[in-house]
């Protein structure tokens, strides 16, 4: 019998769900001895609702378990792995023969060009990059292209800034290219701070030497020796990846002096983000590594002239990396081929909230939201009906059922008032309550506001206690006004990105959702039953069949009901957590 | 090319912004962070305008003007949209008085500010005459205020010495954070914190003192508002006149404005008006100077010793003593001591009395550093030049710091390194112990003590190699100078010096990179027994260089220059005519009184160490306060300070200032000059005609060309080679670190914040807090 290849998702999100129990069942066995299985531990696979995941693939196929634990791990690995018997019960889905990504809806409509290696190699193996054909790229741009060739095909292939903007990349390449400077720099912003958003994250911990590769190729092509990844401390495994990747491309000559023989020298640095979500925004990005307080600076000059140190900077996202070298071996006519009009080529979209399957997905630029939400991520839970998906995170906006079928590109986005943003996708359902989202994203920007600006120091935080005063049943009839106004103010003129976009969470659920809002501040009521002051929770009588799942789960013993009598919340003790109406499998308690 | 604001054309220089463009034209964009002095910065957002064919609203601090750019400054649009940016602004700053509507009649009535614990509006608070918050209110009109303040209720911080900080009246402008961070180059204060939390902070929210702060109070000077404010003057209100003047605690003679109320020099504020190196200023002249100028004990009365007692007496009195006294003594036996804080004018009458009237050739100037420096350029034909000036350390490539504490003596200076630094200039230090400046160094070599003769020669001898050194072959004692380096062996150099070979490669590559090299010498080079002959071997390797110009000594009192310019340094006359004639200089005399050749000493300083003057028999000292001497003295004569008197200084490049009378001297003093005047005439000559320092200066100006602008001859070309000293571990001079100090009396000993800001430096001693207070003075109780 030929090998077993035994494959783990070991990932943030598969060792959170408990990988490092499989794993170390796997190793346990294979000390035992067997010479026909292999090991290898993988970036995320994309599945992260299933985690942890475990691939058995050998001559007869692929099969992927989900939700494995220790436990079953030793059955799959006796059973399957030296058995030969696969436990049909706790793969995901359809049985698969060949092909590196389970056969699965949620595979059905993907297409993996930054993600094509994550979850199918080990990160930790620079052999493994390289059997993908790593740095094939960069030894192409090296060998057979000049600069201004690599900046026409990053320019034809139309990719744009996968960090939110949406700024053409051959263009940005091409300022920083022309700009005069002795010494120049290549950032590539893996600050991922939004609430939500795990693109960056589990693409570094999955595939280090793509981002690694793309940095070499826009180095060369702009004439930077130097990079720096400015990565949040938050993300140690990716940190601890990537150290290993620049460790391993340094030995291998990948990073140093004239690399591949050529004139080339390159060398990156990492440097920790100290948690400040406004250091994502590149002038602070620039303050922070230069060791000044993260804290945005005026444009111009920009940075593409005067960056990092006054020097010409060339800042990237760590997305946008990793599509280079993909775009540089297969050509800009096949980038072209995905996506529509002026976005083309995929998207990496972390998929969270109220959805059966959360997890990471790279579409084609064009997509529907629906098909995203719906088929890739099998829709909401218990069947409860979609409300919005918040997209871009505290600079983005609500989208609502109306618009399911905007595709994802930079225009239509922005045309629905929210933005592209860096790929965080919150599906939320009709027990959110859309003032209180608003809130929340305000309350995330107000509080990492850097403090420069006067609009979003002091502004955003007047619009967070309007709506404050509206979640707790104290709005007036003006405060809609005031808010609008505010928001505007603050849009118009704020200096960078966080504080021109604070307001857009307010503004896209004021778009959409204005009746809620009216609900709040003239009814003195939350609709969803979420905002403690102006909700009452009832059980239904005719609806509850007293099992009494709601009485376990109250934490403040506010129900009351035994077997065969209905249950009734008494309000006095009521704290109003949801916790009833989130476990009751008949959908009989509601807001009154 | 021109920008189009509000249908005007205005003209502008390519890389000036909106708002540069405007000022310019005299154009008002109501701005609150932004600052002439400062680099853009972009927070506080007032300044924003419509820009054809742009998006939103760019605010005029950062955008470039472009040709034929089309601005609306006063759009309605615009101008909306700023009355909300101020609204948000005063919910942040207490604003009652400003909304108020009796605003006007309750100004009309409160004269000053009301001294109050807490600031809640502009009657209280120190700002209120100068505050740009209530200038843009002016301008955009009061904006509706329906949203109350929100006072941040910190804690009003009045722990530091010099300035206290209300951060509830701060705004966030940033101005502070950008003038110490980024002009000042020191970096004491900061952002800290975030959102509306945030908070201009120190380091760990310590002190100012325990941090880095070097009390500068440039801070002070550019804050909108009411948020810093010294301690010493922020009650006075608006002062009655603005006098145009210098500072002259040190040379470098910074231009300041002296503010008079009631009589008094109430605060000295850097002029900064035409140019921004002319006033660097520093906690000296910034805080100091009206604390040590109005001291309680400022002399009032000549006082002549009778029986044995200090006297009040009558200046006609006070002279007629001087001249009988002096009749009895031959012209060789009295000596005249200058002090380095006084006129040019003063000094030249002082030669005059001297050299002319007296006929004694033993003068010389009070100054320990300074007398060396000038007495050696000055032996060399090079005192009379223009010298490298502050603008010269600005644009250097490279600076070199040598034996000095700059951040002590001159903190002015290192504000020119900084900005040196910032455009690229490589900084070298060369000291045998802690400088301060290490954080602004690119090179720190700290050598050992008493090896610099050493360094220096070593540094030639590696400067020499692969060199022609046939240019040099023609000067005066090459021969001896290529023979002491033959014997230099480098290996016994880097063992004295502890400087590795390295390191010594680098310093080289630095100076040979560039001609336009500053090298500041600090007075701690007289540690080393003969000084001349370090400044001997500096010379060795600026003419090594090929740079004529390059070198500053750190002269430390305020018109040491000057006094040697006008006459004051032994052996040369007004504008360095050789004195022919035998005499004393410093030194002999010192000797001389030991020995009793000396018996009559005029000196108008009490800097003077007592145990060096005992022995005369006749003493005539000028001071502003009593001193340790006051018991040796036989006159005390009462002499104006700088704030009290009109005339000229030289800073030490040679750049003329004048100093114009603010407020009258107490009592009945006298500018020195004056006295001079009356010591001649007691003494039967007729010459001293002169009214006012004007008709000195005119004299002067006349007859002495260094004295007429510009005219100071180029630095003569070098023809001299030194020999290198042999190399050997130095038994040093005992030095005591030079503190800051006017007319012979240190500043810290008038002013109690300088004194704990010097001490917690390690400037100078701690006072035992377990012991009584002393007497400021010591030896002031002999005054009746």
């Amino acid at each position: 019998m030929s090998k077993t290849l035994i494959r783990i998702g070991y990932a943030s999100c598969g060792i959170a769900a408990g990988a490092k129990d499989v794993l170390a069942v796997v190793e346990k066995r294979m000390k035992k001895g067997s010479r026909r299985v292999e090991l290898q531990k993988t970036g995320c696979i994309g599945i992260c609702f299933d985690e942890p995941i475990v691939q058995i693939i050998n001559e007869q196929g692929q099969w992927t378990y989900r939700k494995v634990d220790g436990k079953k791990m030793e059955r799959i690995y006796d059973e399957h792995v030296l058995g030969g018997a696969p436990i049909y019960e706790w793969t995901v889905g359809e049985l698969s023969t060949g092909g590196e990504v389970p056969d699965r809806p949620i595979f059905e409509h993907q297409q993996r060009i930054a993600l094509r290696n994550t979850g199918i190699i080990d990160p930790e193996s620079l052999d493994a990059y390289l059997e993908k054909q790593g740095y094939q790229a960069l030894e192409k741009v090296l060998k057979e292209m000049d600069p201004d060739m690599v900046v026409k095909e990053i320019m034809d292939s139309g990719l744009r800034g996968r960090g939110g903007a949406g700024f053409p990349t051959g263009l940005k390449w091409s300022f920083c290219k022309k700009a005069a400077g002795d010494r120049k720099f290549i950032i590539c912003n893996a600050d991922e701070g939004d609430p939500g958003a795990f693109m960056d994250r589990n693409l570094l911990e999955g595939d280090p030497h793509s981002v690694l590769e793309g940095m070499m190729i826009a180095a060369n092509t702009i004439g930077a020796s130097e990079g720096y990844i400015y990565c949040r401390a938050e993300y140690p495994l990716a940190i601890r990846r990537l150290k290993i990747a620049i460790g391993q491309a340094r030995e291998r000559g990948f990073i140093g002096k004239n690399i591949m023989g050529t004139e080339f020298s390159f060398d990156i640095t990492l440097k920790e983000g100290a948690g400040a979500f406004v250091c994502g925004e590149e002038t602070a990005l620039i303050a922070s590594i230069e060791g000044e307080r993260g804290m945005p600076r005026i444009r111009p000059p920009f940075p593409a002239e005067a960056g990092l140190w006054g020097k010409p900077t060339n800042n990237n996202n760590v997305e946008t990396y990793a599509n280079i070298p993909w775009i540089i071996l297969n050509g800009a006519r096949e980038f072209q081929k995905f996506g529509i009009k002026s976005s083309r080529g995929t998207k990496v979209f972390s998929l969270a909230g109220k959805i059966n399957r959360g997890g990471l997905v790279e579409v084609p630029m064009g997509t529907p939201l629906r098909k995203i939400i719906f088929e890739i991520g099998g829709g909401i839970p218990k069947d409860r009906r979609f409300k919005a998906v918040q997209l871009g995170g505290p600079s983005g906006g609500c989208i609502p059922t109306q618009l399911l079928d905007t595709p994802v590109d930079y225009e239509s986005i922005t045309a629905t008032g929210a933005i592209m943003g860096s790929g965080g996708m919150v599906v939320m359902d009709e027990n959110t309550c859309m003032v209180e989202v608003a809130r929340y994203f305000l309350g995330f920007t107000q509080n990492e506001s850097c403090g420069k600006c006067t609009f979003c120091r002091i502004g955003t935080l007047r619009m967070l206690e309007v709506l404050e005063r509206i979640t707790k049943g104290q709005g007036k009839e003006t405060d809609i006004d005031e808010l609008k106004e505010l928001a505007e103010l603050i849009r118009a003129s704020s200096l960078c990105g966080l504080g021109q976009g604070a307001p857009n969470p307010v503004l896209t659920t004021l778009r959409y959702f204005e009746n809620e809002y009216h609900a709040h501040i003239v009814d003195k009521k939350c609709p969803a039953g979420v905002c403690k002051e102006l909700t009452t929770f009832v059980i239904d009588e005719e609806v509850c069949r007293a099992c009494g799942l709601c009485k376990k789960a109250c934490p403040s013993e506010a129900i009351e009901g035994k077997p065969g009598v209905k249950h009734v919340i008494v309000q006095d003790r009521c704290i109003k957590c949801g916790s009833c109406r989130e476990v009751c499998p008949f959908d009989a308690v509601g807001t009154g | 090319m021109k920008v189009i604001i509000d249908e005007a054309e205005v003209p502008f220089e390519p890389g000036q912004t909106i708002l540069e463009a405007a000022r310019n034209a005299e154009i008002y964009i109501p701005t609150l962070c932004a600052h002439k002095e400062l680099p853009a910065f972009g927070a506080c957002r007032l300044c924003v305008v419509k820009v054809d064919g742009m998006r939103g609203f760019p605010p005029a601090c950062s955008t470039p003007a472009t040709d034929g750019m089309v601005v609306h400054n006063k759009d309605k649009e615009v101008r909306d949209l700023r009355r909300n940016i101020l609204r948000l602004i005063l919910i942040e700053h207490p604003h009652s008085c400003i909304v108020c509507e009796e605003r006007a009649d309750c100004e009309a009535v409160r004269g000053g500010p009301v001294k109050a614990g807490r600031i809640t509006g502009c009657s209280m608070c120190p700002n209120r005459e100068i505050c740009e918050i209530r200038e843009v209110c002016h301008y955009l009109g009061i904006p509706d205020m329906e949203i109350p303040m929100e006072y941040k209720n910190l804690p009003v911080e009045r722990y530091d010495p010099f300035f206290d900080r209300d951060y509830n009246l701060c705004i966030l402008c940033g101005r502070c954070v950008r003038m110490c961070q980024q002009i000042r180059g020191v970096g004491a204060i900061a952002f800290t914190k975030r959102s509306h939390n945030t908070k201009v902070g120190t380091i760990f929210g310590r002190t100012h003192l325990e941090g880095a702060c070097r009390f500068c109070g440039a801070c002070i000077d550019v804050c909108p508002t009411g948020a810093l404010s010294p301690k010493g003057s922020k009650w006075h209100g608006k002062a009655d006149r603005s006098i145009e003047s210098i500072c002259t605690f040190c040379s470098l003679n910074c231009a300041m404005v002296l503010e008079e109320k009631w009589g008094r020099v109430m605060a000295a504020i850097p002029d900064r008006s035409k140019s921004y190196s002319r006033a660097y200023a520093c906690v000296y002249g910034r805080f100091c100077i009206p604390a040590f100028l109005n001291g309680s004990d400022r002399l009032h009365y000549p006082l002549v010793r009778k029986k044995g007692r200090l006297t009040p007496v009558s200046w006609e009195e006070a002279f007629r003593f001087i001249g009988d006294s002096l009749k009895r003594f031959a012209p060789e036996e009295i000596g005249f001591l200058a002090s380095p804080y006084m006129t040019n004018e003063s000094t030249y009458l002082m030669n005059k009395l001297a050299r002319d009237v007296v006929g004694t050739r033993n003068i010389d100037i009070l100054s320990r550093f300074g007398r060396v420096v000038m007495q050696y350029l000055a032996d060399r034909e090079r005192a009379s030049s223009a010298w490298t000036t502050l603008e010269d350390v600005e644009q250097a490539d490279w600076i070199m710091l040598i034996q000095n504490d700059m951040v002590f003596t001159h903190p002015g200076i290192p504000v020119a390194i900084h900005k040196a630094r910032e455009r690229g200039a490589q900084i070298i230090i060369l000291d045998d112990s802690q400088n301060e400046m290490e954080g602004e160094s690119d090179l720190n070599l700290r050598i050992e003590p008493g090896s610099l003769r050493t360094f220096l020669a070593a540094l030639t001898k590696l400067l020499l190699n692969n060199m022609k050194v046939t240019e040099f072959e023609e000067f005066v004692s090459f021969v001896d100078f290529r023979r002491s380096l033959d014997s230099l062996k480098m290996i016994e150099a880097i063992r004295l010096t502890g400087v590795m070979e390295k390191e010594f490669s680098r310093i080289l590559e630095i100076m040979r990179s560039s001609k336009r090299g500053v090298l500041l010498v600090g007075s701690r080079i007289m540690e080393d027994p003969v000084p001349n002959q370090i400044l001997g071997e500096i010379n060795n390797i600026l003419t090594i260089l090929g740079m004529d110009r390059g070198f500053i000594p750190l002269l430390e009192e305020g018109n040491v220059r000057g006094v040697a310019d006008s006459g004051g340094l032994f052996g040369h006359r007004p504008g360095y005519k050789r004195d022919r004639t035998q005499g004393k200089d410093y030194l002999r005399m010192v000797t001389g009184i030991r020995r009793g050749d000396i018996q009559a000493i005029i000196l108008n300083e009490s800097s003077v160490p007592p145990e060096q003057l005992r022995g005369t028999k006749f003493m005539v000292l000028s001071e502003i306060y009593p001193s340790e001497l006051d018991s040796m003295a036989d006159v005390i004569l009462p002499v104006a300070a700088f704030s009290e008197e009109m005339g000229h200084f030289t800073s030490f490049d040679g750049r003329l200032w004048k100093l114009n009378k603010a407020v009258d001297a107490p009592g009945m003093s006298l500018q020195d000059w004056e006295i001079f005047s009356g010591i001649a005439k007691s003494i039967g000559s007729e010459e001293f005609v002169y009214s006012s320092s004007d008709d000195i200066w005119k004299e002067m100006f006349d007859n002495i060309p260094i004295f007429q602008e510009g005219n100071r001859p180029p630095v003569p070309q070098r023809l001299e080679l030194l020999p290198v000293s042999e190399p050997s571990s130095l038994h040093l001079s005992e030095f005591t670190p030079y503190v800051v100090r006017y007319r012979g009396t240190p500043i810290h000993e008038l002013v109690d914040d300088l004194r704990v800001y010097l001490e917690e430096n390690d400037r100078i001693p701690k006072e035992d807090s377990d012991d009584e207070p002393k007497d400021k003075v010591p030896g002031s109780g002999e005054v009746v």
